[in-house]
């Protein structure tokens, strides 16, 4: 009998892609749970009852303040132990979009410091606009766990939308060990496959990077949203072609098949 | 009661693209003499009791991310 994989996928007022997240872990054989924030500060919900977490995207708390700050505030006051217990565990935790702004907000992503401290920002787009379109990206695998289904070098094709995904480390240091460690598991690039500028790079992020993944492999957050196409029939150009699944499912299905083999 | 202003700005290492926008808006709008616009939030709180010290730690863990803003406390 299969192992019962519990996904809980954080929601909080303003967030608006649980619903995507939900049917991407649902069909990848897992049980997902929609859960609002206030049901882990109150304790009627624990963290440790899950296997993976979930942050989607969206506008928490309407992007107020800052793009992920207010829920990266509420949860560092309240169960800032239970996260980093469930991060040190090795178990899968993922953001898309504001997720990925509130994991690096949390300090939970780059820390290549391993204390947590926050070493960089999702800055308003250099574009100064709202940015929604599909973006090519370059994969580097490295040891994340959510990436196991890509191999190194593959060019994917993801959707973003977003105002505040310009990647700023906290100085050169940072960004040095981003590069050297392969933290930067994707990058914005060309059709072609290039790393070049604007409007490959729709945010002006440092080094092109759209992804973070954490050293230990089980961290990510990425500015675009793999939960939107997880289905052949909600890309944009889902004529061509008459397959079931796309490239969304990749990332959800290696973060189940995770659990299954290691816990 | 204490009042206190709290002024959030990027960094001037940190490209502020809002800021950007408006200066190319104020010159097509004929004022060549612009020479640079940079872009901020203002709060306004009020306390029932507190100090400057208790504004400095709403930036620290809610109103800044130390890594692009400046935060500076008035009251």
């Amino acid at each position: 009998m299969k192992r019962d994989v519990r996904v809980a996928i954080l929601t909080m007022e303003g967030t608006n892609n649980e619903e995507e997240a939900y049917q991407s872990f649902r069909h990848s054989d897992s049980s997902p749970e929609i859960v609002h924030l206030k049901k882990f500060e109150n304790r009627t919900r624990r963290l440790d009852s899950y296997d993976v977490l979930f942050f989607p995207g969206g506008f928490s708390a309407g992007d107020y303040v800052r793009a992920g700050a207010v829920m990266a505030a509420r949860i560092r006051a309240k169960i800032k132990r239970d996260l980093e217990n469930f991060v040190e565990d090795g178990r899968p935790v993922m953001g898309s979009c504001n997720g990925f702004q509130v994991l690096v907000e949390l300090g939970l992503i780059p820390d290549t410091g391993k204390s947590y401290a926050v070493e960089a920002a999702l800055a308003p787009n250099a574009s100064n606009r709202f940015e929604a379109r599909t973006v090519y990206l370059n994969v580097r695998r490295g040891n994340c766990l959510f990436l196991d289904g890509f191999s190194d070098g593959e060019i994917i094709k993801l959707p973003i939308a977003h105002s505040e995904g310009r990647f700023v480390p906290r100085d050169s240091d940072v960004l040095r060990r981003i590069v050297k460690e392969g933290l930067n598991v994707l990058t914005y690039v060309s059709g072609s496959g290039k790393e070049e500028g604007y409007p490959w790079n729709p945010n002006g992020s440092e080094h092109n990077i759209a992804g973070i993944c954490n050293r230990r492999g089980n961290v990510l957050g990425v500015m675009p949203h793999p939960e939107r196409i997880f289905s052949r029939f909600t890309e944009t150009d889902w004529t061509r072609e008459r397959r079931g699944y796309d490239i969304g499912n990749r990332f959800f299905e290696s973060a189940v098949r995770f659990i299954r083999e290691k816990y | 009661m204490v009042e206190l202003r709290i002024t959030v700005t990027l960094k001037r290492t940190v490209e502020d693209s809002e800021g950007g926008s408006v200066l190319k808006a104020l010159k097509l709008l004929g004022y060549d003499n612009v020479k640079d616009v940079r872009t901020g939030k203002v709060y306004f709180i009020t306390l029932t009791k507190g100090s400057k010290k208790t504004g400095e730690e709403f930036c620290e863990k809610l109103l800044a991310n130390p890594v692009i803003n400046e935060c500076v406390v008035d009251g």
